[in-house]
């Protein structure tokens, strides 16, 4: 047709290796590399699957599914969403990407201690959920974090030291 | 309109599915090499969409994979509340909660938050925005009035087309489809230029054969159509986007007009030849206490000659908002806007203007205030209010309260006030076209336009429900009720036989429709699902004057516009050995006034993709039905053709 030549752009344009990523893929990035560096207790092993768990959390990721391709200590990854207070026992991951009420930090603190549940959560704005045992938060247009490494303690969870060296900041509340 | 990107990409991600996969190339990174990138967030603050106050819907980039629709308007099908309607090969009738016809003018579209209606006839010229789909993220349906934030045609509703940002799947995509009616040729680009700016750059272009005669009017079809589309969109880290269309297009066009002297209907072809472009420039700053000032302004020009006449339009716009939080409850946003357009419209068979050439001008500002009341409830009250050349000032105000029973339930409700503004045809035209006269005689009718038409204005109430069951199972409902008054209608002063009727617009109309929505979605396995949706409107038309005569048939064109009932299903099956098999069900009951029958469309694709970098689908559309009648009203001179059953197969690599 006549305005063939409209499509006929130039594509190709040279482009310089990528630096910059998205914060939501390189997230689930961090939830896996985190994951490799924490030791669960031995019931925890016994599980079929590595259970990462999103707390009372319904909007499906691809993304975050595109973890089930992956294993960590040879067991597959399973996406779990919603997952609601009396359901998360065998969760081994928990992420949070809402501002949680005092009644639920509560509820989650108290089983993340009872199933050895790692919390992992996400600075929103200037708001913070306290102390969840992994936060990620973002600074100077690089994504960061720190541990929580009492709540980590309590939890009966084992952090590798490479993990805690490679945190922007490790508390002992 | 740019609060829109504020409000709906805050609201409307909760059933969002992310388009964008993983790139594995960062799982093969060090720990330490992953501190070191920098980052981009696309999205702004997201929420789950049970927890908004509205009735919203979102198609995503899957949505629209699935659909195997290959325009803009058939990926709104299936959506509740909507109805699409194809009037031709280039032409569609698109409306949310009814008044649907081909100059639908109660309907808000946009693109990356700019405004895309024609203050000429307030729609939608939906064949100018045949865009690449693959560009998308997602499309985002706000049924109800939404004048609140997004301005003086959000009527019944919003549509915002928000496309993907330049960090997301870089690389190239090339599509060819080939089938019984289409050809499109897509190709597209995504890459980045250094640290901090990425680009994409893309091509569509297409031609589309004749569709089916109208057969029970025997109204051949004449209405082949070729479009291209060329674009591009620049995003600079998180601050700076600009973006910028082209497009052109030739569309063969049938319409019904009569002869001057014997006043015997005929029928005149010709060709709309068009072209449209836009630049977009958009600046985001996020202060260090975490508020937000974000600016856009846009220029757009549209460029129509039809074998009736030419129109040019010139469209500016400039939109600020800032968004602040006042202490731990209060979420504030409040905004200025201004929208200048310069037009020119040329007379011919049907319309004439008073004056070809106008400047007419919006300005407008707005405040919301979103409140959480406590723990579970939270509330969201404010108002726009503008000034514009045609009906002096408006107001629009809305109040929307939320209650969340649990972390799966919750319920809404809303009142609001909207208004639909006069346009050039209702204010500074003069319309000719043929009617019923006395003693059943055709008789020329000359409707004049109104200078003092007022805006059209509705009274909106809502209530709505969202649950989810069993982790898989959402549900999404909607009742509402509209109060619609001062609509436009056409009033008959007299008749005379040589000059006909001669008539002009008022404000004389008044309608309540009601309605209930369901939309529904079932995870049935890992690998299949279903998603479904339900919409039912009855409207209720009459005049403001009791004692007014309907010698014109009004009533019953707008009344009985609108299909009663519409229903969806789509299945989406992930299959063994890189298959997924997707179908669609549609059913749309009759529409009386334009004589249209119900009808059921079914449509079935199956998708391979055997490696990342390749897919191929072939695709069958309308596949129980040689071809079927979706709209049939002559509004204007319209004449419409069938929508036929259609095949084709597509294949797409990426790089």
């Amino acid at each position: 047709m006549r305005w063939a030549l409209w499509g006929c752009l130039a594509f190709f344009m040279s482009s310089v290796s990528a630096k910059t990523v998205n914060i939501e893929k390189l997230t689930v990035v961090y939830l896996y590399q985190l994951s490799r560096l924490i030791t669960w207790p031995a019931d925890k092993k016994q599980l079929a699957h590595f259970n990462l768990c999103l707390f009372e959390d319904d909007q499906r990721s691809k993304l975050l599914d595109s973890l089930e391709a992956k294993t960590i200590d040879d067991k597959a990854i399973k996406i779990n969403y919603a997952m609601a207070a009396d359901n998360m026992q065998d969760c081994h991951v928990l992420f949070i990407r809402q501002l949680l009420n005092e009644a639920d930090y509560d509820v989650i603190r108290g089983l993340s201690y009872q199933h050895h549940i790692l919390t992992v959560s996400k600075q929103i704005g200037e708001r913070k959920n306290k102390a969840v045992m992994i936060e990620l938060f973002k600074k100077k247009q690089r994504l960061r974090f720190r541990v929580n490494y009492s709540e980590t303690q309590t939890a009966l969870l084992e952090v590798s030291s490479r993990l805690l060296a490679l945190a922007a900041e490790v508390r002992h509340e | 309109m740019t609060r829109l990107f504020k409000q709906i990409s805050v609201v409307a991600l909760g059933l969002m599915v992310q388009s964008v996969e993983a790139n594995d190339d960062l799982f093969a990174l060090e720990f330490e090499q992953l501190l070191d990138l920098k980052v981009i967030s696309v999205s702004k603050k997201s929420q789950s969409i049970k927890k908004t106050a509205a009735a919203i819907h979102v198609i995503t980039q899957n949505d629209i994979q699935r659909s195997g629709a290959t325009t803009l308007p058939e990926v709104l099908r299936g959506a509740p509340g909507v109805h699409v309607a194809r009037v031709n090969g280039s032409g569609w009738a698109i409306s949310i909660r009814g008044f649907n016809n081909r100059f639908a003018d109660k309907l808000l579209v946009l693109v990356d938050g700019r405004s895309v209606y024609t203050p000429m006839f307030a729609g939608v010229y939906w064949s100018m925005l045949d865009m690449p789909l693959s560009t998308i993220e997602r499309v985002e349906i706000v049924r109800g009035s939404g004048g609140t934030l997004w301005g003086n045609n959000a009527v019944n509703g919003v549509i915002n087309i928000i496309t993907k940002h330049t960090i997301d799947d870089q690389g190239t995509e090339v599509s060819f489809l080939g089938g019984s009616h289409d050809l499109i040729a897509n190709i597209l680009h995504t890459g980045q230029l250094n640290e901090d700016i990425n680009y994409r750059v893309h091509s569509k272009v297409k031609k589309q054969q004749k569709f089916s005669d109208a057969s029970v009017e025997q109204i051949p079809a004449y209405d082949e159509w070729e479009n291209a589309q060329v674009g591009f969109r620049l995003d600079y880290k998180n601050n700076w986007l600009v973006e910028g269309d082209y497009v052109r297009g030739n569309a063969n066009n049938s319409i019904l007009d009569f002869d001057r002297s014997t006043l015997q209907p005929m029928i005149s072809q010709g060709n709309n030849a068009y072209q449209s472009g836009n630049l977009v420039v958009r600046f985001n700053y996020e202060f260090a206490n975490h508020s937000e000032l974000q600016v856009q302004g846009s220029y757009q020009y549209l460029d129509r000659a039809t074998f009736q006449g030419n129109d040019q339009m010139h469209f500016f716009d400039i939109d600020t908002q800032y968004q602040f939080t006042w202490g731990s409850q209060q979420d504030i946003v409040w905004g200025l806007g201004y929208r200048g357009t310069q037009d020119n419209l040329e007379d011919n068979n049907i319309t004439t203007f008073t004056s070809q050439e106008k400047y007419s001008d919006i300005i407008s500002g707005f405040i919301q205030d979103e409140i959480q009341l406590s723990d579970d409830f939270r509330l969201t009250i404010g108002s726009k209010f503008s000034y514009n050349d045609f009906s002096g000032f408006e107001y629009q105000p809305s109040a929307r309260i939320l209650w969340e029973l649990n972390n799966k339930h919750s319920l809404w409700s809303s009142i609001g006030r909207a208004v639909r503004l006069p346009t050039r045809i209702d204010q500074d035209s003069e319309l000719k076209g043929l009617t019923e006269g006395p003693a059943l005689m055709p008789a020329l009718i000359t409707v004049q336009g109104n200078p003092n038409q007022k805006s059209e204005e509705l009274i909106s109430l809502e209530f709505g429900y969202r649950g989810q069951f069993f982790q898989v199972l959402d549900v999404d409902t909607t009742i509402f009720y509209n109060h619609y008054t001062k609509l436009r209608g056409v009033q008959a002063l007299s008749y005379a036989p040589l000059s006909g009727i001669q008539a002009t617009f008022d404000n004389g109309l008044e309608a309540d429709s009601v309605g209930l929505e369901i939309a529904s979605r079932w995870q049935v396995t890992d690998t299949w699902q279903l998603k479904g949706s339900y919409s039912f409107l009855k409207m209720m038309m009459r005049f403001s004057d009791k004692n007014t005569i309907d010698s014109l048939g009004i009533l019953d064109t707008f009344e009985n516009s609108d299909p009663q009932h519409q229903f969806s299903l789509q299945s989406n099956w992930k299959l063994p050995f890189d298959l997924a098999l997707n179908n669609a069900i549609y059913y749309t009951s009759e529409i009386d006034e334009h004589d249209v029958k119900a009808f059921t469309r079914v449509d079935l694709g199956l998708t391979w993709k055997p490696v990342d970098y390749f897919e191929a689908s072939l695709v069958g559309q309308n596949l129980f039905d040689a071809s079927h009648k979706e709209y049939a009203s002559t509004l204007a001179g319209t004449l419409h053709t069938e929508v036929p059953r259609s095949v084709y197969l597509k294949m797409t690599t990426r790089f």
